[in-house]
Order: structure tokens, then C-alpha cells, then sequence
């Protein structure tokens, strides 16, 4: 398995991990300990966990010696990077644009409203270009590997 | 025309062309109400607008005389690079707005809903001007690119 091939995966983990932890410990402030849902969203803390995709660098360090990518590698990083931002474009349209048809032009929002389409990007982004790097090198070791 | 001669027209023409109607859409929806025909004409130019790198493989797609070569793989590369370069910009500029907002206001505050769309209508601008500003990067300032 390629470097490119095993952060997608760490990658995807990391925020399929945090995504479903914070969705599950909402849902027990919320549903089982009956918190409101102002406070049941603290739950959602569990995406600093998407945090450790920051660490790929060093926990996916190759010998300077060795070759660290190929003209391949580079045409399949530009690819997934330019699916996950053109998808994260359509996405950022669409947050910014539904308050402003459901609330009306006078309405306001509020400003926690932000963060969450930061959070929203971020998990999109990493999430396409997680999948298309996964989907351009195959699912599986196919003993390519560097 | 050359790439660079695109580029030109992208950046001082291209620019205002999404700009006039996204900004003319949200003035007419201030003063006169919003309808759906006026959202939905501010949310499609926007959208193409973000995905106007797009054309010259639509372009090339439905060109009829495909035997004259006018985007090789150069012109690919230098159109990737700068779309990638446009959307690291876009992003930043995303962050930086939602967040350096969100510290002004404060946790508890609240925002009028019009700064999204003109959240939307700066962050169209920018990814237009870095896009044509890396491709005439790239290219180069002389004439270097090539004559075509």
C-alpha cells in the first residue's frame, strides 16, 4: 500500500471516527440524559479528534533517501484535492444561501452558526479527498507499494 | 487567443460578469423582497461562478474542430495548479471569515443573514482574481507562453 493510499485511510478513519462519536454522544445528552439540545451539542467536542489527521506528516514519514512520490501520485493528489473543494464549493453555496431563503433578508442568525460551516468544510473536504484518492488507487493493497 | 490573453479577459472581465448579477440580486432582494427567481439567479451564478474552471474541458468536449489543439497538458497543468491555488485562497478566506466573525460578535451574538450571500460574493471574487493572477503567474509576464 502506497503513503498517498495508507493517510486516505488513516485520514477517512479519523473523521468517520469523530463524525460518529460526536453524532453518538449527542445523541445520549440529548436522548438519554435529556439535556437541552443548546447544551447536548458539547457532544460535538469529539470532533477535536479529527485533530490527529494534522500528525499524518510525521506518523507517515518516509526515508529522504526514498522516492516520496511519483508523477502519479502527484496527478491523483490533484485530483482528490480538486473533487473535495469543487464538491466543498457547491456545499459552502448551499449554507450560506438556505438561512438566507428560509429566514428571509431581514432575519438574523446566529454567529455559532460560522464555526459549524467551518467544521462542515473540513469534514467534507477530508472525507471527498479521503474517498477519491482511495477510489483512484484501489480499496486494497494491489502490492504497488513504496 | 492565447491562454494569457484568457486569463487577462478572466480577471477584468470574467470578474464582473459574476459579480454585477450576484450583487444585483441581493440590492433588488433588500429593497423589494425576496422571491425565488431572484434567489435562484443569485445561486446558480455563484455556483458557476466557482466552477467556471471547468469550461475549457467542456470546452474541449464539445469542440467540433478537434484536430486544432488549443489546451495541451502544459495548459492543463497550469490550469490545475491555479485552481488548486484558487481554492487553498477560497479556503482560507472561508476560515479566516467565519472565524475572525465569530470573535467579533462573540459566542452569544447573532449575525444579519444578508452577510452569507456577500460572504459568498467575496469569496467568488477572490477565487476569480487568484485564478487568473497563478495562471499569468505561470504563464509568465512576457511572451513566453507560446504562440498559439
Amino acid at each position: 500500500m502506497s503513503k498517498a493510499q495508507k493517510i486516505a485511510w488513516f485520514n477517512l478513519v479519523v473523521v468517520l471516527l469523530a463524525l460518529g462519536l460526536s453524532v453518538v454522544a449527542f445523541g445520549i445528552l440529548y436522548f438519554v440524559l435529556g439535556l437541552p439540545a443548546s447544551r447536548a451539542v458539547a457532544g460535538f467536542a469529539f470532533i477535536g479528534i479529527m485533530g490527529f489527521a494534522g500528525l499524518t506528516p510525521i506518523l507517515f514519514r518516509k526515508d529522504r533517501n526514498s522516492v516520496q512520490c511519483d508523477e502519479r501520485d502527484l496527478m491523483i493528489h490533484r485530483k482528490a484535492t480538486i473533487v473535495a473543494y469543487a464538491s466543498f464549493w457547491v456545499l459552502f453555496v448551499a449554507a450560506a444561501m438556505v438561512p438566507w431563503f428560509i429566514i428571509g433578508p431581514d432575519g438574523v442568525i446566529t454567529v455559532n452558526y460560522l464555526p459549524w460551516m467551518v467544521f462542515g468544510g473540513m469534514c467534507t473536504v477530508m472525507l471527498l479527498q479521503s474517498i477519491v484518492t482511495l477510489k483512484e488507487y484501489g480499496w486494497r493493497d494491489k502490492g504497488e507499494g513504496l | 487567443m492565447t491562454k494569457k490573453e484568457e486569463a487577462w479577459i478572466g480577471l477584468f472581465v470574467g470578474v464582473p460578469i459574476l459579480v454585477v448579477p450576484s450583487v444585483v440580486a441581493v440590492f433588488i432582494a433588500y429593497d423589494k423582497g425576496l422571491s425565488f427567481a431572484l434567489l435562484l439567479m443569485f445561486t446558480g451564478t455563484v455556483v458557476w461562478g466557482g466552477l467556471l474552471w471547468l469550461l475549457p474541458y467542456i470546452q474541449r468536449r464539445f469542440r467540433k474542430d478537434k484536430k486544432v489543439i488549443t489546451f495541451d497538458e502544459r495548459d492543463q497543468l497550469i490550469h490545475k495548479r491555479a485552481v488548486m491555488a484558487s481554492y487553498v485562497a477560497l479556503w482560507l478566506y472561508f476560515v479566516a471569515a467565519c472565524v475572525i466573525t465569530w470573535c467579533l460578535v462573540g459566542p452569544n451574538g447573532s449575525i444579519s443573514v444578508n452577510v452569507m450571500p456577500l460572504t459568498l460574493v467575496g469569496g467568488l471574487v477572490l477565487f476569480n482574481c487568484v485564478q487568473g493572477l497563478a495562471s499569468l503567474i505561470q504563464y509568465g509576464r512576457g511572451t513566453k507562453n507560446g504562440a498559439k
